[in-house]
C-alpha cells in the first residue's frame, strides 16, 4: 500500500490558481475541484513517486476530456438554477400549508376587499408599487447578505426563479392585469384580477423564502466566503 | 465512464446505490470505489461525475456537507430520503431493462 503524502499549502494554492485559469469562476465549484485534483495527484504521486506536481496536474486534467472544465461548469450552472426551482416549489407547499395557508388566504382576502373598495386603475397602482418597495427591500437584503469579495457562488448567480418572480411580480401583474380589466366585464375580472394579484404575492414571497433558505445552507457550506 | 457507453445511462443509478451503501462519500472517493470493485474494469469520467452529483442535488436526492481536509475542504454528498426513494425505483428499472436485454440477446430456449 502506497504511502500517500499530502500536497502542500502552495500546490493546494496553485491549484485554485490553475482552475480560475479554466474559466472556474465560483468558489463552491472551485473548491470540489481542488480537493478532487489534489486526492488524484497525492495518489499517483504515492504510486509513482518520480511523478511531480505538474505533470500529475497535468494527466488529471486530461481526463476531463477536450473541453476541461467548461461542460462541468455549465452543467452546474443549469444545477443550480434547477435547485433554486426545487426550492422554490417547496416553498410554494409550505405557504399553501396549515398554518401558513391560514395567512395566505388572510392575505388573498385583504387583496380582494381593498380591489372592492378601490378603483381598479388605483388598485393597480397601488398594487406595483407595494410590489415594488417589496422588491427594492429584498434586493437590499440580498445585497447585504452577498459573498465577500473574490467569492462568487453558483447558488446566488443562477437565481432564474428570483429573477423572474421580481420581473413578474412588479411589470407583468400590471400589463396582465391592465389588459384582463380592458378586455372582460367586470363580473369576470373582479375575480381574475386579485386572484392574479394574490399568485403573484405568493410567487414572490415563496422566491424570497427559498433564496433565504439558500442563502443560509451556503452560508453553512462555505463560511469563509461570507467572512 | 470509458470502457463502454453502455454505462452512461446508469451512472445516476450507480451514484444513488454507492451512497446509499457507503454512508457519506465525496467525489474521488466514488471513482476510487467504483474501480476498486470492478476490479479496474470500469472507471467513472470525472466530466461525467460531478454534473451528474449536482443533478441529483438539485433534484433534492442528495445532500451535501462541506468539511476541512487537511489543508482544502471536501465535499460530501449523502443520499435523502427521497433519493432512497428514487434509488428502489432505478434500480428496479435497471433490472427490468437487463431481464429484457437478457431476453432480446440471450440464447433461445426451442420448446419441443
Amino acid at each position: 500500500m502506497p504511502i500517500t503524502k499530502a500536497l502542500t499549502d502552495e500546490q493546494i494554492e496553485a491549484l485554485f490558481s490553475f482552475v480560475r485559469s479554466k474559466y472556474v469562476d465560483h468558489y463552491d465549484v472551485q473548491v470540489e475541484l481542488v480537493d478532487h485534483l489534489a486526492s488524484e495527484i497525492e495518489q499517483q504521486m504515492a504510486e509513482s513517486p518520480d511523478i511531480t506536481f505538474g505533470e500529475g496536474l497535468q494527466r488529471i486534467y486530461q481526463r476531463f476530456g477536450i473541453f476541461g472544465f467548461s461542460e462541468l461548469v455549465e452543467q452546474k450552472q443549469k444545477a443550480a438554477d434547477r435547485r433554486a426551482r426545487v426550492l422554490w416549489w417547496q416553498c410554494v407547499k409550505y405557504l399553501l400549508r396549515l398554518p401558513f395557508l391560514i395567512g395566505s388566504l388572510i392575505g388573498g382576502m385583504l387583496i380582494y376587499i381593498c380591489f372592492d373598495f378601490l378603483e381598479g386603475d388605483n388598485f393597480l397602482l397601488i398594487n406595483a408599487s407595494l410590489a415594488l418597495s417589496a422588491i427594492v427591500v429584498n434586493a437590499i437584503s440580498v445585497y447585504r447578505n452577498r459573498p465577500s469579495r473574490g467569492y462568487r457562488l453558483t447558488s446566488y448567480q443562477y437565481n432564474g426563479i428570483l429573477h423572474f418572480w421580481n420581473m413578474f411580480h412588479f411589470q407583468a401583474v400590471f400589463v396582465i392585469a391592465d389588459w384582463i380589466m380592458k378586455t372582460y366585464p367586470f363580473e369576470v375580472y373582479s375575480i381574475l384580477v386579485p386572484l392574479l394579484c394574490w399568485i403573484s404575492w405568493l410567487g414572490f414571497a415563496a422566491s424570497i423564502l427559498s433564496f433565504k433558505r439558500l442563502a443560509k445552507e451556503q452560508r453553512r457550506l462555505f463560511p469563509l466566503a461570507f467572512a | 465512464m470509458n470502457k463502454s457507453q453502455l454505462y452512461k445511462g446508469s451512472l445516476t443509478t450507480i451514484i444513488l446505490k454507492l451512497l446509499e451503501e457507503n454512508g457519506r462519500m465525496y467525489g474521488y472517493e466514488m471513482t476510487q470505489k467504483v474501480r476498486e470493485m470492478t476490479s479496474d474494469e470500469l472507471t467513472i469520467n470525472e466530466g461525467a461525475l460531478y454534473p451528474a452529483l449536482h443533478k441529483l442535488e438539485a433534484e433534492g436526492l442528495l445532500t451535501v456537507e462541506v468539511v476541512p481536509a487537511g489543508n482544502r475542504l471536501r465535499k460530501y454528498y449523502s443520499i435523502t430520503l427521497k433519493g432512497q426513494a428514487e434509488t428502489v425505483n432505478r434500480l428496479a428499472e435497471l433490472e427490468s431493462f437487463i431481464e429484457h436485454m437478457r431476453i432480446l440477446l440471450g440464447p433461445k430456449v426451442i420448446l419441443g
